[in-house]
C-alpha cells in the first residue's frame, strides 16, 4: 500500500532528524561548552536558602543568616545574581539581606555555591580549648555517671564506639530524663546531653545544625547534630540513629555559639534548605552565553538556573522517558501484560523515595490488604464512582495504619508508605479485582507479579545515578528516546512470549 | 488440584512462526485491526441494542428483541414489556464478559425463574434493572441501559463435549469472508465458561464442512473432553451453512473490516448471532493448529471485487480454508 509506505518513511525521516539532532546537540556540548559524559566530572553544589516571612507593616526587613562551613576542599562563594550580602558584623562573617519598607514580598532567597578547591585546603581545624566551665548539679553528675557506667562500664570503648553507643542510650531514654541532665540548655536534648557526658570523659563535643548535601530530599530544614573531637578531627554524629556521617557530604551551617537566622521587622518566620550538583560544563555554558549577550535574563535560560529544589525534581523526571521506554519494551517487544500501562513506573518512582525492599514489601501489604476490602465491597453492589471512591479511602487509612505500625515497632523505612501513588493503587486494586472476577485468580496473580516485577525493573534504571546525571545534563538525548518510542509503534514482529504461546503451531 | 508440568517452556524462532503463517498480536494490531476497523465504527458492536438492529435490518438471525429501558422512571413498567414474553434475558447495553446478564427461564409475573431453579420476585428485577442503569457493569462505569431480548434454548447437541455452559461458534470474519472458526467448549477448570485462558476447550472446526480439525486446552493438544471424556473428533456443528451465511452477513451490516462473531444455536430456530467482536483474540489458531496470516494474507491478494456476492466469498473460503 503506497500510502502506508509513505507513512512509514516520513516516520523514518521524523526519527533520524530527532537522532541527528540530539547528537549534534550533545556534541557541541561536550566539544565546546566542556560538558562531560563522565558523571565524576567537576560540579558544583548550588545551594538556595529561602525564608519565608510576614513582613510588619511599615517597617525594613534585615535577614542575616550564619556563613555556612563548608567541608574540607570546598570553598563556599556567593551566586552573583542574590541580592544577599556579606557582612562583617564584630567579627562575624553573616550573609545580610535589607529590605526598606514597605516589604512586599514574604520570601527572600540566599544562593550560595560550594565550589571544589582542591589547592587551598582549608587549614586543619583548630584543636578545641579545653575549658571546664559547665556548671552541672550534683544530681545531674550523678544521673549521667549512671548512664556512662551501664554504656562503659571499664572506661574501654574508644570514642569512635562510645559516642553511637551513648547516643543509642539516649535516645532510648524519655525526654524528661535527658532534660533533667541539661535543664539550662535550650537546644536538641539529646545532643546537650551527649556533649554533657562526653565532657566528664574529657571528649571536646558541641552541637551543629546543618543538611546533607546529597539530592534526596527538595527542601531540608536544617537538623542537630553532634559535634565530636576525637583523633585530630571532628566528627558528626547523627543523635537519632547515632551513625556517623560523611563529612564531605555534610553542610555544617551553624554551631551552638552562633544563631542559624536573625530576622527583623517581621511576624513569622521559616528557613528552608535546598541543594543540588551542577556539572562544571553548564556553569560555563551559562558565563559564555553571558558573555555573549551581555544580558543576564538570557544566560538565565537553563535548566541550571533553576532554584536547587526545581533542578532536583527536574532530576528525577530526566530518567522517566527512559522507564516508559523500557514499558513499551516489556509490553510491545517482551509481551508482558502490566496491569495499568504506567503504573510499574510510578511505582518504581515510590520506591525511589523508600528504597526497593520496603518499598516492595508495603506495596504487597497494601494491595494484598486493598484486594480482601475490594472483595468484600465488591459485595455490597457498589456504583463505580463510590466504589473506587472507597477503595481510595481504604487505601490511604491502610498507608497511615502502616506507618503508624512501623513507628511504633521500630521500623524507620517503612514510615514512609505516603510516597504511593494513592490513586494508582486504588486503580490496580480496582482493576486487580474486575481481572480476578473475569478471568480468574491465576491471570490476575500472574499478571500482578509482572506488574512488580516491571516496577523493580524501572526501579533500577530510575536509581542510577549515572544514567540520571547523563540524562539530565544532556536533556536533548530524550529525543532518541522519542524516536525509539515511534519506531517501536510501527513494530509488527513477533513478542517473545508468543515464541512461547505458538509454539505448537510450528509443524516439525 | 492442578498439576504443574516442570517442563521449561519450549521457545521456536521467529522465521518459523512466519512460515506456519502466525498472527502476532503486534502485527494484528497494527496491520488488521487499525487498517480495518475505524473507531468510529465501534459502537457497532460495544451497543448490543445497536447491533441488534442492524442484525434486525440486515436479515441477521438473533435473540428476538423484546425492547430496552432507558431511564429510571421507566424501570417499574418492566412487567409490561414482558407481560408477553414467557422467558427473557436483561442485558446491560455496555457490559462485557457476561457481567449483569439475567436469564428467566420461564415466570407469571410474580415468580421469575432462574436457569438454575432459583425463582426471584419483581424487587430483584427491577433492583438489577436499577443497577444496569447507574452503570455497575458498564465499562468506564458510564450510565447505560437494560436491554430485554428472548432466551435462546440452547440446543443440546454439544451437552456431551460441555461440561456446563453453552458453548459458542466463533467465526473470524475477514473483508466478509469467514476465515477461521472455533468451537468453545466449558470445563471444569473454566468453571463452565467458555473462556479459553480459564481452560475451556477451544476446538478448531474447519471452514469447509465445520468438521473439528484439532482441539487445544491451554496452547497444548487434546483428544477427549477433560470432564466427560468424549472424543472432539466426533463433534458434529450442525447448520454449518447457515453459521457462514450468518458470519458473512454480519459483514454486510457493520463497516469494520475484521471481527469475530459468536453464535449460538437455539432448538428451534437454528444458528443465531450472540455477539461481535472488533478485537477477536489469536487463541483461535491454537484451537485450529494452524496460523491466521496466510489465511488473511491470502485475501488481501485477491484483485478488488474478486467475489461480488457473499455466496461467491463463502464458496472462496470453503474452497480454500480447512
Ligand atoms: N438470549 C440469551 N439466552 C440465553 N443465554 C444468553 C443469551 N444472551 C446471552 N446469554 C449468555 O450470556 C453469555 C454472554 O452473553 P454476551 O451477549 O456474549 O455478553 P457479553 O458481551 O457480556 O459477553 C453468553 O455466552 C450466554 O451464555
Ligand atoms: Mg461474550
Amino acid at each position: 500500500m503506497p500510502e502506508s509506505q509513505f507513512h512509514r518513511r516520513s516516520l523514518y525521516i521524523l526519527v533520524a532528524l530527532l537522532v541527528v539532532a540530539a547528537l549534534a546537540v550533545a556534541a557541541v556540548k561536550i566539544h565546546f561548552f566542556g560538558f562531560s559524559l563522565s558523571n565524576q566530572a567537576e560540579f558544583f553544589y548550588q545551594v538556595d536558602c529561602a525564608v519565608s516571612f510576614d513582613p510588619e507593616p511599615e517597617k525594613p526587613v534585615r535577614i542575616s543568616i550564619a556563613l555556612p562551613e563548608p567541608p574540607d576542599g570546598w570553598a563556599f562563594g556567593l551566586d552573583p545574581g542574590t541580592p544577599f550580602q556579606i557582612e562583617d558584623g564584630n567579627g562575624r562573617r553573616r550573609m545580610v539581606l535589607e529590605l526598606a519598607s514597605p516589604v512586599r514580598q514574604n520570601r527572600a532567597s540566599c544562593r550560595f555555591r560550594l565550589v571544589p578547591a582542591p589547592s587551598r585546603r582549608a587549614p586543619l581545624p583548630a584543636a578545641p580549648e579545653q575549658d571546664v566551665s559547665v556548671v552541672v548539679s550534683d544530681a545531674s553528675r550523678a544521673a549521667a555517671k549512671a548512664i556512662l557506667d551501664r554504656v562503659d562500664a571499664e572506661k574501654k570503648l574508644a570514642p569512635a564506639e562510645l559516642v553511637p553507643a551513648l547516643l543509642g542510650q539516649l535516645g532510648a531514654m524519655p525526654r524528661r530524663e535527658k532534660r533533667a541532665l541539661v535543664p539550662v540548655s535550650a537546644g536538641d536534648e539529646t545532643v546537650e546531653a551527649a556533649i554533657l557526658l562526653l565532657e566528664l570523659r574529657g571528649i571536646p563535643a558541641r552541637a551543629v545544625r546543618g543538611i546533607l548535601l546529597d539530592q534526596k530530599r527538595y527542601l531540608q530544614q536544617p537538623d542537630n547534630y553532634l559535634d565530636v573531637w576525637y583523633g585530630g578531627a571532628w566528627h558528626i554524629f547523627r543523635p537519632g540513629t547515632g551513625t556517623e556521617e560523611t563529612p564531605r557530604e555534610f553542610l555544617i551551617l551553624q554551631r551552638s555559639d552562633r544563631s542559624l537566622y536573625e530576622i527583623a521587622g517581621v511576624k513569622r518566620s521559616s528557613i528552608g534548605y535546598s541543594v543540588t550538583k551542577v556539572p562544571a560544563g553548564a556553569e560555563r555554558l551559562n558565563q559564555i552565553r553571558a558573555q555573549i549577550l551581555e544580558k543576564r535574563d538570557l544566560s538565565d535560560f537553563s535548566l541550571f538556573s533553576l532554584p536547587a529544589s526545581e533542578q532536583n525534581a527536574f532530576k528525577r523526571l530526566a530518567l522517566l522517558p527512559l522507564a516508559i521506554l523500557l514499558i513499551v519494551l516489556i509490553r510491545n517487544i517482551v509481551g508482558i501484560p502490566t496491569m495499568g500501562t504506567f503504573m510499574p513506573v510510578l511505582i518504581a518512582m515510590a520506591f525511589l523515595e523508600m528504597k526497593l525492599l520496603p518499598g516492595l514489601v508495603n506495596f504487597v501489604l497494601i494491595l494484598t490488604v486493598g484486594l480482601l476490602i475490594r472483595a468484600w465491597l465488591s459485595k455490597l453492589n457498589l456504583l463505580m464512582v463510590p466504589r473506587i471512591s472507597a477503595v481510595v479511602v481504604v487505601v490511604i487509612l491502610l498507608m497511615q495504619l502502616i506507618s503508624v505500625a512501623a513507628n511504633f515497632l521500630n521500623f524507620p523505612e517503612f514510615v514512609d508508605a505516603t510516597f504511593f501513588p494513592i490513586i494508582i493503587i486504588a486503580w490496580t486494586i480496582e482493576r486487580a479485582s474486575t481481572t480476578w472476577e473475569e478471568d480468574g485468580a491465576t491471570n490476575t496473580l500472574k499478571q500482578l507479579v509482572a506488574s512488580t516485577c516491571a516496577a523493580a525493573i524501572c526501579y533500577f534504571i530510575l536509581s542510577s545515578a549515572y544514567l540520571q546525571y547523563v540524562l539530565y545534563t544532556f536533556a536533548e538525548l530524550n529525543l532518541i528516546i522519542l524516536g525509539v518510542i515511534l519506531l517501536l509503534g510501527t513494530y509488527t514482529g513477533y513478542r517473545f512470549t508468543e515464541l512461547m504461546r505458538f509454539q505448537p503451531l510450528v509443524k516439525k | 488440584m492442578k498439576r504443574f508440568r516442570l517442563s521449561l517452556p519450549r521457545i521456536v524462532s521467529p522465521r518459523s512462526l512466519r512460515r506456519a503463517g502466525v498472527l502476532g498480536m503486534n502485527q494484528r494490531n497494527h496491520a488488521y485491526i487499525m487498517r480495518y476497523n475505524r473507531r468510529a465504527d465501534y459502537p457497532d458492536v460495544d451497543d448490543k441494542l445497536r447491533t441488534k438492529q442492524l442484525a434486525i435490518r440486515y436479515g441477521v438471525a438473533t435473540a428476538e428483541l423484546i425492547g430496552s429501558i432507558e431511564s429510571q422512571y421507566q424501570v417499574r413498567s418492566f412487567l409490561d414489556l414482558v407481560a408477553n414474553a414467557p422467558d427473557f434475558v436483561i442485558k446491560p447495553g455496555h457490559g462485557s464478559g457476561g457481567r449483569g446478564i439475567l436469564v428467566i427461564t420461564h415466570h407469571d409475573g410474580v415468580k421469575f425463574h432462574k436457569p438454575n431453579g432459583e425463582i426471584c420476585d419483581y424487587d430483584f428485577i427491577y433492583e438489577h434493572i436499577s443497577n444496569i442503569l447507574s452503570g455497575l457493569y458498564s465499562l468506564g462505569g458510564q450510565v447505560d441501559y437494560a436491554l430485554f431480548e428472548r432466551c435462546i434454548d440452547f440446543s443440546d447437541v454439544y451437552s456431551r463435549f460441555s461440561f456446563q455452559g453453552v458453548p459458542d461458534v466463533r467465526l473470524i470474519v475477514f473483508k466478509g469472508y469467514p476465515v477461521m472458526s472455533m468451537i468453545r467448549l466449558a470445563t471444569k477448570e473454566s468453571d463452565g465458561r467458555a473462556n479459553l485462558h480459564q481452560g475451556a476447550v477451544g476446538v478448531g472446526l474447519s471452514i469447509r464442512d465445520g468438521r473439528p480439525r484439532f482441539a487445544a486446552s491451554h496452547n497444548r493438544e487434546v483428544t477427549h473432553h477433560p470432564d466427560t471424556g468424549a472424543a472432539f473428533s466426533e463433534l458434529v456443528v450442525p447448520h454449518w451453512e447457515e453459521h457462514l451465511e450468518l458470519a458473512a452477513r454480519c459483514a454486510e451490516m457493520t463497516p469494520l473490516g475484521y471481527f469475530g462473531a459468536d453464535i449460538a444455536t437455539d432448538r428451534k430456530r437454528g444458528p443465531l448471532l450472540l455477539e461481535l467482536n472488533a478485537r477477536p483474540g489469536l487463541a483461535i489458531q491454537i484451537a485450529n493448529g494452524q496460523g491466521l496470516l496466510s489465511r488473511l494474507q491470502l485475501i488481501e491478494s485477491l484483485p478488488p471485487g474478486a467475489h461480488p456476492t457473499r455466496a461467491e466469498k463463502i464458496a472462496f473460503a470453503r474452497e480454500h480454508f480447512d
